[in-house]
């Protein structure tokens, strides 16, 4: 009887299981000319939309197809140039990797023939973080001062990578003479200075790193860096100035044109700034004295010593003697993964070749989870003996973690050459 | 029997089918979809196996209705792709996912139990439920996670929204909170191992197996 | 090796499929079990996750898009009544926890278009033991829920469901860039 009930339960699932198996079938052959026609549609409205997008508008440039160009185009970003003339406006393909993914972000700008934005979209964002809407509108009315257009927090990579790409339009459209290029007013140029003028501030794409502070008297505001390697000011007065303050390279100024002016500044001026970012500095020389104490031989006296003109994401500079000899030591504070800031300690010997090498946590937690290769041992070790003659980049690569690479390499850069001044 | 009681409340019901609830009230508009095919895969399992339960040998009735839900699932997955192709870009996984859902199993399970008439009423008072469920969390997480209403923007929520609604862990606050709601107007006796039992279909026991 | 380790752990804590995409919610929540209990379930779990995603990957070119589902839950039942036969009794409450873990058939389906084995049998070990993952934390959570402590509303169901919700809020740690 146990057989022939268990040969029924079998029938009756494999009988319930046709009668499912041929219902869905059913379905699907109802549902799938539908599927297919949905696709052929959308596929006809892209198609439609692209047509009614550039209508009769002339190509200008075309990456795809240089020879038949009329412009000059230099920027990588741009990959098409169009001339609408019943619209009045130029259309522009940009396509961009800087963004955080590195996959190429895909805009469609148009310009009018003014010089002012009238659209910016973004088709393609392969990058995960959402931009929001105000930053693609915040572009419309633009022109290329694009004074207007702020980062957005959180995803200043994407945002700044698509702002240059803008950029790049306008750039080309100046060149080829089409539209002269918009007047910036002196905070966006002293702004723009930041990036030439103090690395030490600004992460790898260029957005400054750090909190606002104000100022007093004729000093209206400033950014104190996140890593401890100093100050900007912005001077307000006759002339607007940009004022440098660093831990170990003093004070510098700079007026909208980029020129070093600090010789001609009033001195009490200098002494001013000095006062303003003693007043909001950390001390972080106890902790980076620890630190580079353990890494030399018979635990030397450090003494910090003044480096004028640096203005890296080196933040301690220091000279020791012991038995070995003459050790030059440097902490180094530049931007990680996230724009977190990473650690790294250097000892170098009298030659300038590095004698000791650390770093507080090179992976940071975050960029665990991406697929990196590091052979923590080997890696350190490679440092040992590099000058700066020796040193090419590639010592500091560490496969599938860029953002910790880069601010390995900007660390060594950066510390490795302080000894060639 | 007291363990069915307990699988027809409102708040047992949600607690089962808690997967395609929660995936489906980041949008409005996915979860009219879901409420959609929720209940035609409950009406449509309900029906099957009310009629076919007169021939369905006792140790067959577990996968029996797991098999004619699952069918139902892919029909559902299929339909909503050809017809509703903006819940099905939002969904359409999930809808996959409905042929192992909770709920939708304990309703065809109950079918199984009763008369056709009554095992549908219970299905179609099932989806109901769920469906007024989904949308009310549905526009709560919409509304107050992204500040729009079924994709249209609502300017006045704007600067209040919480992004953290939209998320997984979000949902689930919401869910939880909506739940207690449901739970004081409908009280919900017994314990989450009975109800899983009882949605199962299986015999109460006094000790866990 | 590293790139392995990294997909298993990526579908345990950064992509736990109960507690970031609901999927296996249910059973999650609703297994009141203790000690051994999880660990055997858990591993129950994994491993008709693990066969039923292999089976139905080795078969994806035989098996058209339509009739995918009804093959996983086919594959599930099949393996259920073979882990019935071997432990020789009812599997009972454990039925709906492995046959009807949403899990189960969502990582199946998921991975179907995965390239290569390893990447399959990667994935399905990680939602498995991302499964596990989940009961032991709920179980720890479980025991602490005083419910003479709440308010009448949250017992019972809802609270269970808020518990998930902070132990999913404390996973989105390993998912922020």
């Amino acid at each position: 009887m146990k057989e022939q009930s268990v040969l029924r339960t079998v029938l009756c699932l494999v009988l319930l299981l046709a009668l499912m198996a041929v219902g869905v079938l059913g379905v699907n052959a109802l549902t799938a000319p539908v599927i297919a026609e949905n696709e052929r549609l959308a596929a006809e409205a892209a198609a439609e939309a692209e047509k009614a997008l550039l209508g009769d508008s002339e190509l200008l440039y075309d990456r795809a197809d240089p020879a038949a160009s009329t412009l000059t185009v230099t920027a990588d970003t741009v990959q098409s140039v169009y001339r609408d003339s019943t619209k009045e406006v130029y259309l522009l393909r940009l396509s961009t990797s800087e963004g955080y993914s590195k996959l190429p972000i895909e805009l469609t700008l148009t310009i009018d023939f003014e010089g002012k934005v009238v659209s910016m979209e973004v088709n393609e964002n392969p990058d995960d973080k959402d931009l929001g809407e105000e930053f693609p509108q915040s572009f419309v009315g633009q022109d290329s001062t694009l004074s207007d257009v702020a980062l957005v927090a959180g995803v200043t990579f994407s945002s700044s990578a698509i702002r240059n790409a803008v950029n790049d339009g306008f750039n080309t459209l100046i060149d080829n003479g089409l539209f002269a290029a918009a007047e910036k007013d002196d905070s966006q140029l002293l702004n723009e200075l930041i990036p030439a003028v103090y690395p030490g501030i600004v992460n790898k794409p260029g957005v400054v790193q750090g909190e606002e502070l104000s100022g007093s008297g004729s000093i209206s505001t400033g950014y104190k860096a996140a890593n401890g390697s100093g100050f900007v000011w912005f001077v307000s007065g006759e002339e607007n100035l940009l004022a440098v303050s660093t831990t170990l390279g003093g004070v510098k100024l700079y007026n909208t044109a980029g020129e070093d002016v600090t010789a001609s500044v009033d001195a009490g001026l200098i002494d001013e700034i000095r006062a303003l970012s003693e007043a909001n500095a950390d001390d972080l020389s106890s902790k980076q004295i620890k630190a580079l104490g353990k890494m030399l031989e018979d635990g030397a006296e450090l003494n910090a010593v003044e480096v004028p003109g640096l203005c890296s994401s080196v933040t301690g500079a220091y000279v020791a003697e012991t038995s070995e000899g003459t050790r030059y030591a440097f902490a180094a504070r530049p931007y990680g993964y996230s724009n977190e800031v990473m650690d790294f300690y250097y000892v170098l010997d009298e030659e300038g070749a590095i004698a000791a090498f650390r770093v507080s946590e090179l992976i940071l937690h975050s960029e665990y989870f991406s697929s990196y290769e590091l052979d923590d041992a080997s890696y350190k070790e490679g440092f040992l003996g590099l000058t700066a003659e020796s040193y090419n980049g590639e010592q500091a690569l560490i496969s599938g973690a860029t953002m910790s690479s880069d601010a390995a390499d900007t660390a060594t850069r950066e510390c490795l050459r302080p000894l060639r001044f | 029997m007291k363990e069915k009681l307990l699988y027809l409340n409102p708040v047992t019901l949600l607690f089962l089918g808690a997967a395609p609830a929660l995936a489906a009230s980041a949008d409005v508009r996915a979860a009219l979809g879901m409420s959609a095919a929720v209940l035609c895969v409950l009406l449509c399992s309900a029906l099957v196996l009310g009629l076919a339960r007169k021939w369905i040998p006792a140790e067959a009735k577990l996968p029996a209705a797991l098999l004619v839900v699952a069918g139902f699932a892919s029909m559902a997955q299929l339909l909503l792709q050809a017809f509703l192709p903006g819940a099905f870009a939002m969904l359409g996984f999930y809808a996959a996912v409905l042929g192992v859902d909770l709920m939708i199993f304990g309703s065809a399970e109950n079918a199984m139990e009763q008369d056709l008439g009554k095992g549908l009423l219970s299905a179609l008072l099932s989806g109901l439920c769920f469906a007024i469920f989904v949308l009310v969390l549905a526009a709560l997480r919409e509304l107050f996670g992204a500040a729009s209403f079924a994709g249209n923007a609502v300017e006045a929520l704007k600067d209040y929204k919480i992004p953290l609604l939209t998320q997984a862990s979000g949902g689930l606050i919401v869910f939880s909170i909506l739940l207690a709601v449901v739970n004081r107007l409908f009280p919900a006796q017994g314990s989450v191992g009975a109800l899983a039992r009882a949605a199962a279909g299986l015999e109460p026991e006094d000790k866990e197996a | 090796m590293k790139e392995m380790i990294l997909l298993v752990l990526g579908f345990v804590l950064v992509n736990n499929y109960a507690l970031t995409a609901y999927l296996g919610l249910t059973p999650l929540l609703g297994f009141s079990g203790r000690g051994e209990k999880i660990l055997v379930l858990g591993l129950s779990v994994t491993g008709v996750t693990l066969l039923t995603a292999v089976l139905l990957w080795l078969l994806r070119a035989v098996i058209p898009a339509y009739w995918q589902i009804l093959a996983a839950v086919v594959l599930v039942l099949a393996l259920v009544y073979l882990l019935q036969r071997l432990l020789g009794k009812s599997l009972g409450i454990w039925f709906p926890a492995i046959a009807l873990n949403s899990a189960v058939l969502g990582l199946a389906l998921n991975v179907l278009e995965a390239e290569t084995l390893a990447t399959v049998i990667l994935s399905a070990l990680g939602v498995g033991l991302g499964f596990l993952l989940g009961l032991f934390l709920l179980s720890g959570v479980q025991e602490r829920i005083e419910e003479h402590h709440l308010p009448k509303a949250f017992r019972g169901f809802p609270i269970q469901i808020l518990a998930a919700a902070i132990v999913a809020l404390a996973l989105t740690a390993f998912n922020f860039q």
